[in-house]
């Protein structure tokens, strides 16, 4: 078998993770079926942000929160598709500066 | 003695001069410039504390130690401001923000220190846009201290987020002083105050003390009347701090020992589509003069990589870690421009995953914009492809999309992913008497040749010793 690059190997287990997370919640599944598998992110993030920060946020805030979720998905999507390297622009120091 | 006008908006090495020839002190010229800073400062809301008992010990010390031949350089002597984020000792650091309008540091940025050390005289904390634009802004008036006004039309907003620096090195109210940039704070109101400003390469000043919006991305450069100003300020920044692990121990030689001949200049693809008619006929009159000194070569592409995704992935995810506090106490809506920031808290949930995704991301890009930026010694565009922005509408609805300049806003957002310096200088004016100006993006380190570019340009014109008529 031919070797996989690191960059192979995260795309195959990130479409296991998805085939997995495809088989639970099937009631649930039915009722998101129309919403686009980012829209069903973006109400996932966003029940985290309400749970956190609820008390804040009325129902317009809560839509622009979730205008803002989508729109860092769509970025986070395009990302994956972009030439990267290996390994990401930090640089983790042992010693004392 | 009393100071006169052309005397305040004489350049650095001028005013050197003059203190160095007793021609004037340094007590008389900081006292006519804190003169200015109160009576013009709050018309242009443009400063956010004036420090005159702190600079007038300063100014007359750096006079004893002129007499004495004591001299510490080029800015001995010279007043300055700071944006009002970098920490001072026992002064305010208000970051232009309500809910830390009373915070005060009990120590000095490393920026300070050196620029102390140096000799200058440090008169004022000025205006800046809350927490330098964090989680988005769509008016001027997002600032506790009002809309910050270039001097050059009272109606129209000085720029962001560097406001105040900008508009008061544009009114003589200092002859010098620092701003920021994340994305665009030094260039642009560099540009809509036609003044000159330089934005580093990130790393090559330190960032200790100033306020982290995005710890990747901030970088603080020199706001002054002239290129070569700034590289006499940027050679008292420059250098290895160990307070900030990003600065680099990497040489500024100002001003470059062996200067092309002849310089190398690439005009960035589709410069002038979609600018305002005046941005447009200022920057081809600026070409002809360079085209004089260097040679110019068209239509350079910037690679086609998802350059605002990676700046934006990576601001959402170090803003909301910077001010995770201020998220979560809900300080936040004490902000002046809070409606702008309804969704604020969704910066909060950007995955690890696709942060390092962009990180990643960036690495590839700074290869792929090597590539291209080493085969010159700048790529040039107009500034902004507006004039400055009418301060009683919000910027969406400032101008029509058909002068949004989309290559122009490529270049500032790559230049910045990647690191890469800029200088801004003025280049004409446009609509309503406001300046228009020209940026020249270099590759990594290339900020002493950039500037001699600028000096060339400014040595054959005179838009930089222009001068509003604010008074």
């Amino acid at each position: 078998m031919a070797k996989m690059t690191r960059r192979q190997a995260g795309m195959t287990f990130a479409g296991v993770a998805l085939t997995v997370g495809s088989t639970v919640g099937s009631t649930a599944a039915q009722d998101e079926k129309a919403k686009s598998p980012q829209q069903v992110s973006a109400d996932a993030l966003l029940e985290i942000v309400k749970l956190r920060f609820g008390t804040q946020l009325d129902a317009a805030k809560l839509q622009a929160v979730r205008q803002s979720l989508m729109a860092g998905l769509a970025s986070a999507g395009r990302l994956r598709q972009a030439p990267a390297a290996d390994e990401p622009a930090l640089i983790f120091r042992a010693e004392l500066p | 003695m009393a100071v006169s006008i052309d005397t305040l908006y004489l350049s650095i090495a001028e005013l050197g001069k003059q203190l160095r020839e007793r021609k004037i002190s340094s007590e008389e010229l900081t006292r006519a410039y804190l003169d200015r800073l109160e009576k013009l400062g709050p018309k242009l809301n443009a400063v956010v504390t004036v420090m005159r008992e702190q600079a007038l010990v300063e100014a007359k010390q750096a006079d004893e130690e002129l007499r004495a031949k004591r001299d510490r350089g080029p800015l001995h002597g010279i007043p300055y401001g700071v944006k009002d984020l970098l920490a001072t000792k026992g002064v305010p650091t208000t970051w232009g923000a309500e809910p830390y309008r009373k915070r005060v540091f009990d120590y000095d940025a490393t920026v300070i220190s050196k620029l102390r050390n140096a000799g200058a005289v440090l008169t004022a904390k000025l205006a800046m846009v809350e927490l330098a634009g964090g989680f988005g802004y769509n008016r001027a008036d997002a600032s506790f201290t009002g809309p910050c006004r270039t001097p050059w039309n009272l109606e129209f907003w000085a720029g962001g987020s560097s406001s105040g620096s900008g508009a008061a090195v544009a009114a003589a109210l200092v002859p010098f002083a620092i701003g920021s940039e994340t994305s665009g704070s030094i260039l642009t109101p560099a540009s809509y105050c036609g003044v000159s400003g330089l934005r580093p390469t990130y790393g090559r000043v330190s960032r200790h003390g100033a306020m982290a919006l995005s710890w990747t991305l901030d970088k603080l450069g020199p706001m002054c009347r002239t290129a070569e100003d700034y590289g006499l300020v940027l050679a008292v920044l420059a250098g290895r701090d160990p307070l900030d692990p990003s600065s680099e121990r990497r040489m500024f030689e100002f001003p470059e020992a062996n200067p092309p001949k002849k310089y190398r200049i690439g005009i960035l693809a589709n410069a002038t589509t979609n600018v305002q008619p005046e941005v447009k006929r200022n920057f081809e009159e600026s070409l002809k003069i360079l085209a004089n000194f260097a040679t110019l070569e068209e239509k350079v592409a910037l690679p086609n990589l998802p350059f605002s995704d990676v700046l934006g992935t990576v601001l959402r995810a170090e803003e909301a870690s910077a001010f995770r506090e201020l998220l979560e106490s809900g300080d936040l809506w004490k902000l002046r421009s809070a409606q702008d920031k309804a969704a604020a808290h969704a910066t909060t949930m950007v995955l690890a995953v696709d942060y390092l995704q962009a990180m990643k991301v960036r690495t590839a890009m700074k290869k792929a914009m090597h590539e291209v930026f080493s085969k010159y010694d700048a790529i040039i565009a107009p500034g902004r492809s507006t004039v400055a922005y009418p301060i009683d509408r919000e910027f969406s609805k400032a101008y029509s999309a058909k002068v949004s300049g989309p290559a122009i806003g490529t270049l500032i957002t790559s230049c910045n992913v990647v690191g890469l310096p800029a200088v801004c200088i003025p280049n004409g004016f446009g609509e309503n008497g406001l300046p228009t100006s020209i940026q020249l993006n270099g590759k990594v380190w290339s900020e002493a040749r950039l500037i001699g570019i600028a000096q060339a340009y400014q040595k054959v014109t005179d838009w930089h010793r222009r001068r509003p008529s604010v008074s």
